[in-house]
């Protein structure tokens, strides 16, 4: 029994399944239009495939995970940039840098210091600003349950209570998609010195210009997560686009 | 600016947001509906309520919740009795016993979980489980660490299938979010570990005492 589990056949699955599959695969193949080298085939739902063995909960994590990246298009939320430093910031603390190397591309294009990247992941906190410290911060207490009154304070005061509490549900949000990813292989692990190497290329393309910035708005889709709760009162709950 | 994150006022909210403030809310009076000293006011949200302050999302994992507590009424899903049972293992694993004593220890014993089972995951203790619980409770170890070794991931599998097994790992990782938004809202104030332990002590103690009553708690299913 390998993992990772294989992508489901669409036809074996009823109905609502499918329209889940749908949105499921229709999402990953609009965001990865930039990478044609990243899909495989029409059908193909890349990390998502194997959780799409459970379309329903697959298809509102899908959506769950739109929504948070559409907060930057918003007032009163975090900003794109806080996103993929929190995003990264995951990846580097729960060993899972290889899932991340799109966002790592992205995140200079909306801002992101390509210096604090590489500062966090060779541990030298002192080289943060002030404010990206306190994001950094947030993110490592609040995925590991210990939160502290003088961070949250400091994330409220910056985000408000929305912002904050948006903030907070997207980083533990992300964590769970890593613990998923690990759990059933649906990236392929490598090893550290390798990771390293891929890491210190691409820092240093995107420093250099060498590699040019990911365009994050091809991974920031419109969310249809009303459509959805709309649906799910009438226990129909995929919308179909 | 303290914890715990008050519960926003609905009247604050319009349209859909305040649809879903409904919705969230009126799950949360259903599920506690047997456990009255849990709900504080008639729009209380518990421990969901922090997080209303973006309702459409929580509106989300809530019907996410609803799916993973519909397990058992699927075929080829993870049954009652095993989500108790991640629920126990998380909640030790995690240090947040007191998050889920007071209703999963209950809910436990009336899904089936054995006494002797709950005991032992609440107290950390491997020797006391089955086979089959241990399938369970190692699988929880190691999704939630990111470590689930390919005989804990084939064991859960070979019992499960392949979407059940999907299933139970996202329920895992679900739970887990849970914990960690309540911990960051300050939703659980932080008690003492003695009286955490005692309380566990009385609760595990009222389970002897009883034969069980083996009714499923349909309120939060």
């Amino acid at each position: 029994m390998p993992r990772p589990p294989t992508q489901p056949d669409r036809d074996t699955l009823d109905e609502l399944e499918q329209r889940a599959y749908d949105v499921v695969v229709r999402r990953f193949q609009r965001a990865r239009s930039d990478r044609p080298e990243d899909v495989a085939s029409k059908t193909d739902a890349g990390g998502w495939g194997p959780v799409l063995n459970a379309p329903i909960p697959a298809a509102w994590q899908n959506e769950l995970a739109k929504y948070f990246r559409t907060r930057g298009e918003v007032d009163g939320s975090y900003s794109h940039a806080d996103r993929e430093l929190a995003t990264i910031v995951g990846g580097f603390e729960f060993d899972a840098a290889e899932l991340f190397m799109v966002n790592i591309s992205d995140a200079p294009a909306v801002g992101v210091r390509i210096e604090a990247i590489r500062a966090i992941w060779e541990g030298r906190d002192d080289a943060l600003t002030d404010d990206e410290r306190l994001l950094v911060t947030f993110v490592r207490e609040v995925s590991h349950g210990t939160l502290s009154d003088e961070i949250y304070d400091a994330m409220e005061r910056r985000l408000g209570a929305r912002g904050l509490v948006e903030l907070t549900m997207f980083v533990n949000f992300e964590v769970s998609i890593i613990r998923t990813a690990q759990a059933l292989h649906t990236y392929e692990r490598r090893a550290p010195e390798q990771v390293d190497h891929e890491l210190d290329e691409l820092l240093k393309g995107l420093a250099d210009g060498t590699i040019p910035p990911g365009d994050p708005h091809i991974r920031i889709q419109q969310s249809d997560l009303g459509l959805y709760l709309q649906e799910a009162c009438m226990d129909v709950p995929l919308h179909e686009r | 600016m303290t914890r715990p994150v008050a519960q926003p006022e609905r009247e604050s909210l319009m349209g859909a947001e305040r649809d879903a403030f409904d919705r969230v809310v009126a799950r949360y009076q259903r599920y506690a509906v047997d456990q009255p000293t849990l709900i504080s006011s008639p729009d209380s949200a518990g421990p969901w309520g922090p997080s209303l302050h973006s309702p459409l999302v929580t509106a989300a994992f809530n019907e996410l919740a609803k799916y993973f507590r519909t397990g058992g009424d699927r075929p080829g899903s993870f049954s009652d009795a095993e989500r108790e049972l991640v629920t126990l293992t998380l909640a030790f694993e995690l240090d947040v016993l007191d998050m889920f004593v007071p209703v999963h220890v209950v809910d436990a014993l009336a899904v089936g979980v054995r006494k002797a089972a709950i005991r032992a995951v609440c107290e950390g203790r491997n020797n006391d489980l089955t086979a089959d619980e241990r399938v369970v409770v190692d699988f929880v170890r190691g999704v939630a660490a990111g470590d689930l070794s390919d005989a804990a991931y084939d064991a859960m599998e070979a019992h499960l299938g392949v979407r059940g097994v999907v299933d139970l790992t996202m329920f895992v990782n679900f739970d887990v979010f849970q914990v960690r938004n309540s911990q960051a809202f300050g939703y659980y104030p932080t008690r003492p570990r003695a009286d955490v332990q005692r309380d566990l002590q009385a609760a595990l103690h009222s389970l002897d005492a009883t034969d069980g009553p083996a009714v499923r708690p349909i309120s939060r299913i």
